[in-house]
């Protein structure tokens, strides 16, 4: 046999040679060095791509199979007090609490998400920053829970489904990234060592058991398309519009670093820590926050409750809002800072407080004495 | 017919529908998100995949293999229609566009994973097509007939393809 081309030694390694091609061509591989070297690149490229394309594969399903999870939560909510259970119990691991939820109620989420995207962003304090006249700079300096229950997204889900309304999330504007995302595991000298971020521990745990990783500090850039969401905001019977002006403006949002910590070995379960500083949001110049804010909450597609809840959140500008869905929350305590329990009756429970400027979330498989017990003994 | 035998016979037929749409949707639902990359619109082509079996139940005796064969169908137009879609439409915000992400990808807290879908929807359709059959297992004559080429060219097409996978994603570099 003679030297062969890429694409036959392609269908060598995908076993689609005829049995006497197949033969010829590893007696020939034998001989020639070219030959096998060029299989060596086709197959290192092979590798890497399928390697990279079932990690995809395998996400996509995931996250698949959360969207029907969802699906048949709001269909059938008795059912969903078991699986939640059992869910929060297996997957733990990955996204927790609140965000998973979101990822689970994904499409309703999507769409509250952009409304409630720019009410959270824009509830922080205005502080004139010395550096850029030209832009306000928001960050929170409390933190306030809001229930949202099944119902409500029902709710939201009914209205969605009553309007005509054709959504587009992509032509709401776009979101800009910059700098490296970047997750890695660190051990507890480099975490301490951290320039950019003092991290703390939970003295009450054992460190021999633990694992530390990193989420390096990034920018969003949020452009709005202001005509868009007009025609979104009008199709959900708002009143009161966003204003041309900010259209095209850019929101910049920079999250800090964010720290996650492991803890093995305790009984059902690990415990989870994640910390990190509130996210600052820039808005451009001209920009009244009061006027997003106000036309937004005049949605008619938001349910009563969480509507009253927003109204009632006189002290909006300065507070950062974590929704919790569909479970109670109970305000305690931690070390002097205010702090909520989310899901005080379950057994998988997760504790939230705000500190000096930095957001702290521990959760993990224990009564509540002994989450907050966890959490006071953090420094 | 009676008219107790008809509405015996709907009832049948519905209860089978509703079986098999419990049975499959969720199957046929991920591969169409595997193909496409997007959730939503696996979710509208999954919809149409069984709104064709409801209206037009096939005289196939496999029907698993009926509803893919029509999930693929749907799914590979898609990304041919959206190919010629995107390039027909304006470009808003020029020089920006791989720096620009939907919501749905911002959900994906993967950067590997993100990047992988970067990469394959930057790539030719006939070659993301020909990656994506090839590593949800299909042979090269079942691949060959949906690009349309020779059984013979596939070994090439994808000896190529994966070589500018490659070398796209590691050039990818910094972005999210």
């Amino acid at each position: 046999m003679k030297c062969q081309d890429n694409g036959f030694l392609q269908a060598y390694i995908d076993g689609e040679l005829e049995i006497d091609e197949r033969k010829q061509l590893e007696e020939h591989l034998g001989k020639c060095e070219k030959c096998r070297d060029a299989l060596n690149i086709i197959k290192s490229n092979d590798d890497f791509a399928y390697m990279k394309i079932k990690e995809y594969r395998d996400n996509i399903y995931d996250r698949v199979n959360d969207a029907c999870e969802a699906v048949r939560t709001v269909d059938n909510p008795k059912k969903d007090k078991i699986n939640n259970k059992k869910d929060r119990i297996n997957n733990n691991k990955s996204e927790k609490g609140v965000f998973r939820i979101m990822l689970k109620h994904r499409r309703i989420a999507a769409v509250v998400c952009a409304a409630v995207m720019l009410t959270t962003c824009l509830a922080f304090q205005p502080v004139r920053a010395a550096i850029s006249n030209t832009l306000l700079i928001f960050r929170a300096n409390d933190l306030k829970s809001i229930n949202i229950t099944l119902n409500d997204i029902m709710e939201i889900k009914d209205e969605l489904s009553k309007s005509n309304a054709e959504i587009d999330i992509k032509d709401m504007g776009k979101i800009k990234t910059i700098g490296n995302y970047e997750r890695k595991m660190i051990s507890i000298e480099e975490a301490k060592a951290l320039t950019d971020f003092e991290a703390a521990f939970p003295s009450g745990l054992p460190n021999t058991n633990m694992q530390i990783d990193t989420i390096s500090p990034f920018t969003m850039e949020f452009t709005l398309n202001v005509p868009s969401i007009n025609k979104l905001l009008k199709s959900f019977g708002a009143k009161t519009l966003l204003p041309e002006s900010i259209d095209g403006k850019t929101f910049t949002v920079d999250f800090p670093r964010v720290i996650n910590m492991q803890y093995y070995g305790v009984e059902m379960g690990s415990i989870y820590m994640i910390q990190t500083k509130s996210p600052e949001i820039k808005a451009p110049e001209g920009v009244n926050p009061d006027d997003i804010y106000n036309s937004l909450i005049s949605m008619p597609i938001l349910p009563e409750n969480i509507k009253q809840q927003l109204i009632d959140a006189k002290d909006w500008q300065n507070t950062l809002y974590i929704p919790v869905f569909d479970s109670k929350s109970q305000e305690v305590s931690i070390n002097g800072a205010k702090g909520y329990i989310v899901d005080p009756d379950s057994q998988y429970k997760n504790i939230v407080w705000y500190n000096k400027g930095v957001l702290y979330s521990i959760s993990g498989p224990m009564s509540q004495d002994e989450l907050i017990k966890i959490a006071n003994s953090v420094r | 017919m009676s008219m107790k035998d008809q509405i015996n016979r709907f009832k049948n037929v519905s209860d089978d529908f509703r079986l098999i749409y419990e049975k499959y949707y969720r199957v046929i639902l991920r591969h169409t998100a595997y193909i496409t990359g997007s959730i939503q619109t696996a979710e509208d082509l999954t919809q149409e995949v069984f709104i064709k079996l409801y209206n037009a139940p096939p005289q196939h005796s496999n029907i698993a293999a009926w509803l893919s064969m029509v999930a693929n169908n749907l799914a590979y137009n898609h990304i041919r229609n959206e190919k010629s879609r995107k390039s027909k439409e304006p470009v808003v915000y020029e020089g920006e566009s791989d720096k620009v992400i939907s919501i749905e990808d911002a959900a994906i807290m993967n950067y590997d994973i993100r990047q992988t879908k970067k990469v394959l929807d930057s790539m030719p359709e006939r070659d993301r097509i020909c990656l994506l059959m090839k590593f949800s297992g299909y042979k090269y004559d079942e691949i060959a007939e949906v690009i349309k080429v020779e059984k013979s060219s596939v070994g090439t097409i994808l000896a190529r393809a994966q070589a500018k996978f490659k070398e796209k994603y590691l050039k990818g570099g910094t972005f999210i």
